[in-house]
């Protein structure tokens, strides 16, 4: 018998019963400013099926070594290695082998006996799971987690939509994505970034793999730099290559990195944004139709590029345009032809404003104030004002017991608030002196309120999303010297 | 607020199905031409002649189904619309005489 006693795995079970049994009594509609204790809820199935199981298990294949051996160092070896083959084992086995694979039921098995000491990071490696890989996805709708952010981000993929991704995106600043669980800031990312590398979007790529974190996003990183253009070093990419998971799938992608004649299609070749023939590249009409495919294609568009063309297409819509319009217009006996063609550039325009719309990065105000390129600047300032304003409003003099909303689920509030932080992202980045208006003009309120609101409805549903949405008022907070609400949202984000 | 994505897309598939591109003539193209032309048109596409199943745009190749070139002949018996068909369609090949642009300093 080896007398060897796993202090640490039992300190550490005993641990997780206790806090298990404290999540589980945790108290709903919490003041802001009142400390509830624990928040997580252990995985009670798994802690037990650790300890009647994977440590037995252990201990017998340890004490089996033992007395083939009897060597200390040994037995130690084998004790860690049990440990780790029975702990992340299965979780490795499904997320790198089975999921990849296309095993995706075998995978799930592995996930639902692989030992995990929280309920939320269960329940959340399933959601994501089933996202990546395929099956049901198990979500727990009321709840809002990371995990659940990036099952939503594949799933809107999945239909075509990179809406939920960029909201994601949004919220993975290096700050926050530091505080991703680490499955999460690996090989999340690196399935976050999948779907932009099969459309051969290296520089999307690039930027979703940003916040990323592991061998396989260094990998990825890489290659998106290579196939952007930057030199490669074949001595460094095999290495990343040799190290990094998910070997098969990414090895023609290596290669073709490696050989530029066989590097994947570039964005002028591939299938969309569509391209418009050289000869007429210049042309006001195939710069606006190419404008359009690079936003409907969720391509990134230039606030100075809709500008340029803005400014085209003021000169194009000038009298001379009018003048011939209306003559067209008599001989085809168009009735009214004079409203007709005064209602003609408003199309224009409204066709510029869904481009401003598309465009990200900051949109200096123009020089000329009364040009086409400053009132599309200024209607998509007023929309994203507006879209901040709709969601502040409900907060304004309204406390917990009478506010007007009715709040939606965490996840979907969460959503929800990714879209507002996005707008006003927007906002802030073409106009700066925004933020002291909107701050005073009940933002602070929204800010503050938002996640202490949706604490008091969903209790420890919600603290996920209560303490990064707190984190965020905080910031914001910070930078305007809101002393008060800096205090309040340090507060709130430290309950939840 | 609305996907600015999707609207993009509305606007672009709205210009590339320019009723003179669907049925490839030329803007100032007569009415009986119009006609003639979506009639033939018709007729190949439920022969299932393949040559008449797409049409070019500035953005290549696109299908051509029965239902788009009876709604292109429809919008072109629309005076009004006609108008902006045509001056889209003269736009996109190069017909229309340039116009000096007047630029703005673009953002850094």
């Amino acid at each position: 018998m080896v007398l060897i006693i796993p202090v640490g795995p039992i300190l550490w079970a005993l641990v997780w019963i206790y806090r298990g049994l404290r999540g589980k009594g945790s108290v709903s509609g919490a003041a802001p400013t009142a400390s509830t204790g624990f928040r997580m809820t252990a995985s009670l199935g798994h802690v037990l099926l650790f300890i009647s199981v994977y440590l037995p298990l252990a201990l017998g294949m340890t004490i089996l070594v033992h007395d083939a051996t009897d060597s200390v160092p040994l037995t130690w070896l084998a004790f860690i290695a049990a440990v780790l083959a029975l702990g992340p084992g299965p979780r490795w086995l499904a997320w790198r082998v089975l999921g990849p694979l296309g095993f995706s039921a075998l995978g799930r098995v592995c996930l639902w006996l692989a030992p995990f000491g929280l309920l939320e990071t269960f329940r959340g490696n399933r959601a994501f799971f089933a996202s990546a890989y395929g099956g049901k996805p198990g979500r727990e709708s009321r709840t809002a987690s990371w995990w659940l952010l990036f099952a939503a981000a594949l799933d809107g993929e999945a239909q075509g939509s990179p809406r939920q991704a960029e909201q994601l995106l949004e919220m993975l600043d290096p700050e926050t994505a530091g505080r991703l669980p680490w499955r999460l800031r690996g090989q999340g990312i690196e399935l976050l970034a999948w779907p932009a590398i099969e459309r051969a979007a290296w520089e999307e790529a690039g930027r979703r793999l940003a916040p990323g974190h592991g061998r396989g996003v260094r990998l990825l990183r890489r290659l998106a730099t290579v196939h952007g253009g930057q030199a490669p070093q074949s001595a460094v990419l095999w290495l990343l290559w040799l190290l990094a998971p998910e070997r098969r799938r990414t090895l023609p992608l290596v290669r073709s990195a490696l050989k530029p004649a066989e590097r994947a299609p570039g964005p002028a070749e591939r299938p969309g944004p569509r391209r418009i023939p050289a000869t007429g590249e210049d042309n006001v009409f195939h710069r606006h139709l190419g404008l359009l495919s690079a936003a409907a294609a969720g391509q990134p568009v230039r606030p100075a590029k809709v500008q340029a063309l803005a400014d085209r297409w003021e000169a194009e819509l000038g009298g001379d345009a009018q003048l011939r319009l209306m003559i067209r217009g008599a001989e085809l006996g168009v009735a009214d032809v004079q409203a007709v063609v005064a209602a003609w550039p408003r199309s224009i325009e409204s066709e510029l404003e869904d481009l401003a719309e598309a465009a990200e990065g900051p949109w200096p105000e123009p020089r000329r104030r009364e040009s086409l390129a400053a009132q599309v600047r200024r209607h998509r300032l007023d929309r994203l004002f507006a879209a901040v304003q709709a969601e502040v409003e409900p907060f304004r003099g309204h406390g917990f017991n009478d506010f007007p909303r009715k709040l939606d689920t965490p996840l979907a509030e969460v959503e929800r608030w990714l879209q507002f932080r996005r707008s006003l992202r927007r906002l802030l980045e073409s106009e700066a002196e925004a933020l002291p208006t909107a701050w005073h003009n009940g933002l602070r309120l929204a800010a503050c309120n938002w996640p202490v609101f949706l604490l008091r409805t969903y209790g420890p549903d919600a603290h996920w999303a209560c303490r990064e949405m707190s984190r965020w008022c905080e910031g914001l907070a910070r930078q305007m010297g809101d002393a008060e609400i800096a205090k309040l949202s340090h507060g709130n984000a430290r309950i939840a | 607020m609305a996907d600015p994505g999707a609207e993009c897309e509305n606007h672009l598939q709205r210009h590339l199905a320019n009723p003179f591109l669907v049925l490839e003539l030329v803007p100032n193209a007569s009415r009986d031409e119009l006609e003639r032309q979506g009639a033939k048109l018709l007729a190949l596409l439920a022969a299932g002649v393949g040559g008449a199943a797409s049409y070019s745009t500035p953005l290549g190749l696109r299908e051509r189904t029965s239902e788009m070139v009876r709604a292109a002949l429809a919008e072109l018996r629309d005076p009004a619309r006609r108008l902006l068909h045509e001056w889209w369609s003269r736009g996109l090949a190069g017909q229309l005489p340039a116009a000096a642009p007047r630029r703005s300093p673009l953002p850094e």
